[in-house]
């Protein structure tokens, strides 16, 4: 009986825990490796470097977590970001001010979260088809916002925002790590975070027990959006443009963050915390492996088999060899 | 609520459509008219019994441009548009979309079309063949540009050439100012878009080491042709050669070197590398007059695409007068830099800005 309370009260401090001891696990080896084989790598200013790029997809992939734990999905994230980024070189280019410019620019991002919202749970539509649709329908406006240019960004206190510094710490990792804490207490101590979770894990029962779970999936997606719209600010901020192609990759990033981090497609589980570790693990491996002036391709080969290696891990410790099905 | 909902949902799609389409206002002066069909924009001039002693000179061009979402192919389609109507000539477009299959499409749609000459940018050199086949079977010049077509004629960026000559002015520069030694070079590789177009900065990297320049080491980039991936990688780099103050970079296009200017600008770094790269857009041009050339971006060799249409149309204007064409035809090529930008790049007249 004893034990039995000693193990839930574990299980409640580390969540899931499985999951989280194998992607610690994967960064501490990262790590190790990394500073073996790069003599620049265990130093404070490289460490930055990882957090100051970590930021723009690490800020998006929060809501992401939430939108996967709700059991729903937003593959669109990257044409979103794209959107945002344009948005704010032309209102930073018309003479709007850091203020505005953010301002307008998170606007956008929530606007564009409230159109994947309304299709989804308004018109029921599934969430993946929307998402793909949006994707395109997303990325088409970036390129029309321009009509297809790239629009360099001038204001230099909006360039502070993904560029500068806060008493020697990157003022978008402080921003990326704000969100993180923001999130983690959302999902952990509010009604909607547990909410979320209900929703992911049961919808029906979910329904059946009260929450009103389309009115909280849409505002996950409007939660997605916002920050899809943070995360475009930090983008254009750092490349001083509004670049139309950009943060194609982002939604694979986001979503392997998010996997990484030990949460399911299918909704009900995952935490924010392991998202935050998942970002870490694969910022540090790009960073490392850039360091070592590893080949591009090699770095897709091998971000994408440590990947599938931590979800094995995880799926073999949960039982997935011993299952028939 | 339902009936509500989908009836507002097609007044949308309807509305759409229709703010989608070309409003009759934006229809060029009466003398020509302008057709938009699926694939196909025409421009006509006034009919031709209007003007029957000067039907012969009138060209009928096609042009198959490379993509219109990308500023460039905007540039290339402005510059032919200009050019063909300060010759009187119809211009028949249609967009390759840096797509194959539409380029074939749009291949036999020229050829329908009755063109006598066309200008073809496709980017995938898979399907230059068909497209060869398909025009000469229906007995039609055509050059392409910038990317090799088997035997057609080719104009445009002599891929090796700018490469060299982003390297020849590097080793000019690094002889000058940092007495003819280099701790790395950095090359930004976008391999996706073929091995010919790498030799623009691959060129300059050979020029520079089979030049008296003293080197330490070469590294390559692959930035995908992203940014933020260039920024991200060579932050990283920087990074792990905290001695490196001698860096020469070489890029392809500005997309290397906007992503390197801001790994460097954030890394407190801007005086530990030099930046020489191809293309010249906005992305280079307008930063460059905002800190009056105080930048580690040095050069980057211009191609000029808003003038390819009057170029080639004075080649194709010699051809139908019974000049050949070359087998490859070179554009112009400048490098730019602080002390001409104003001869080829004026800040009131920059062409992307005059792009609606």
């Amino acid at each position: 009986m004893k034990q039995q309370t000693k193990k839930r009260t574990l299980s409640d401090l580390m969540g899931d825990s499985s999951s989280l001891l194998t992607v610690i696990g994967a960064l501490l080896v990262e790590i190790v490796v990394f500073a073996i084989l790069s003599p620049n790598f265990l130093t404070v200013i490289n460490f930055k470097n990882i957090g100051l790029y970590a930021a723009i997809v690490g800020c998006v992939s929060c809501s992401v977590t939430l939108v996967n734990i709700s059991g729903m999905i937003d593959i669109s994230v990257g044409s979103q970001i794209a959107v945002v980024g344009m948005v704010a070189a032309l209102v930073s280019g018309a003479g709007g001010n850091w203020v505005g410019t953010t301002a307008a620019s998170l606007a956008v991002g929530v606007t564009l979260g409230a159109i994947n919202g309304f299709f989804i749970t308004v018109l029921k539509l599934n969430a993946f088809i929307t998402t793909i649709a949006t994707m395109q329908s997303f990325r088409g406006l970036a390129f029309l916002l321009s009509d297809g240019m790239s629009l360099t960004i001038s204001d230099s206190a909006f360039k502070f925002i993904g560029r500068g510094y806060i008493l020697g710490i990157p003022m978008s990792l402080i921003i990326m790590l704000v969100c993180y804490l923001v999130f983690h207490f959302i999902s952990k101590y509010t009604v909607l975070g547990r909410n979320v979770y209900m929703i992911g894990g049961n919808p029906q029962a979910s329904f059946l027990a009260g929450i009103n779970v389309n009115s909280l999936r849409f505002k996950l997606y409007l939660i997605n959006g916002l920050m899809c719209g943070v995360s475009g600010v930090l983008l254009a901020s750092q490349t001083g443009a509004g670049i139309p192609n950009a943060a194609a990759n982002y939604n694979m990033t986001a979503l392997s963050a998010v996997i990484l981090g030990g949460a399911a497609l299918t909704g009900g589980k995952g935490t924010i915390l392991g998202t935050f570790l998942g970002s870490m693990v694969l910022a540090v491996l790009q960073n490392g492996m850039n360091m070592m002036s590893v080949g591009a391709y090699w770095q897709d080969i091998i971000i994408g088999a440590v990947l599938i290696l931590s979800i094995s891990i995880d799926a073999i410790k949960g039982g997935s060899l011993k299952r028939k099905l | 609520m339902k009936k509500l909902i989908a009836l507002l949902l097609t007044l949308l799609l309807l509305a759409g459509l229709a703010a989608c389409a070309k409003p009759a206002a934006e229809q060029p002066a009466p003398a020509e008219q302008t057709t938009t069909t699926e694939q196909t924009t025409t421009t006509e001039q006034a009919p031709a019994d209007e003007t029957p002693t000067e039907e012969k000179k009138t060209v009928k061009l096609g042009l198959a441009n490379i993509n219109e979402k990308a500023t460039f192919g905007k540039l290339v389609k402005m510059g032919f548009e200009d050019a063909c109507a300060a010759r009187g000539w119809e211009l028949v477009y249609v967009d390759n979309n840096s797509d194959g299959a539409q380029a074939v499409q749009n291949a036999e749609i020229l050829v329908q079309q009755g063109v006598d000459f066309i200008v073809d940018l496709n980017i995938d050199q898979s399907v230059a063949g068909t497209i060869v086949d398909i025009v000469s079977a229906a007995n039609i010049p055509m050059v392409c540009v910038d990317i090799a077509m088997g035997d057609t004629p080719f104009f445009g960026v002599d891929s090796d050439k700018v490469g060299r000559m982003a390297g020849e002015y590097s080793v000019n520069w690094v002889n000058e100012n940092w007495g003819g030694e280099v701790d790395y070079i950095v090359c930004f590789t976008a391999i996706a878009s073929g091995d010919e177009v790498q030799k623009r900065a691959r060129s300059a990297v050979e020029v520079m080491q089979n030049s008296d320049i003293k080197i330490g080491d070469t590294v390559e980039i692959e930035y995908q042709n992203d940014t933020a991936v260039a920024q991200q990688r060579f932050a990283d780099f920087l990074t792990a050669h905290p001695d490196a103050h001698k860096i020469v970079c070489y890029g392809i296009n500005e997309f290397a070197g906007t992503g390197a200017i801001a790994a460097g600008e954030t890394a407190g770094r801007t005086d530990d590398f030099a930046l020489f790269t191809c293309g010249v857009g906005s992305q280079f041009v307008e930063p460059l007059y905002e800190v009056q050339g105080n930048s580690p971006w040095k050069t980057a060799v211009a191609a000029f695409p808003e003038l390819y249409g009057d170029q080639l149309c004075d080649i194709i204007e010699n051809y139908f007068n019974g000049v050949p064409l070359e087998p490859l035809m070179p554009c112009k090529l400048v490098c730019v830099d602080w002390s001409n930008i104003t001869e080829y790049y004026p800040l009131d007249d920059l062409p992307w800005k005059k792009l609606s």
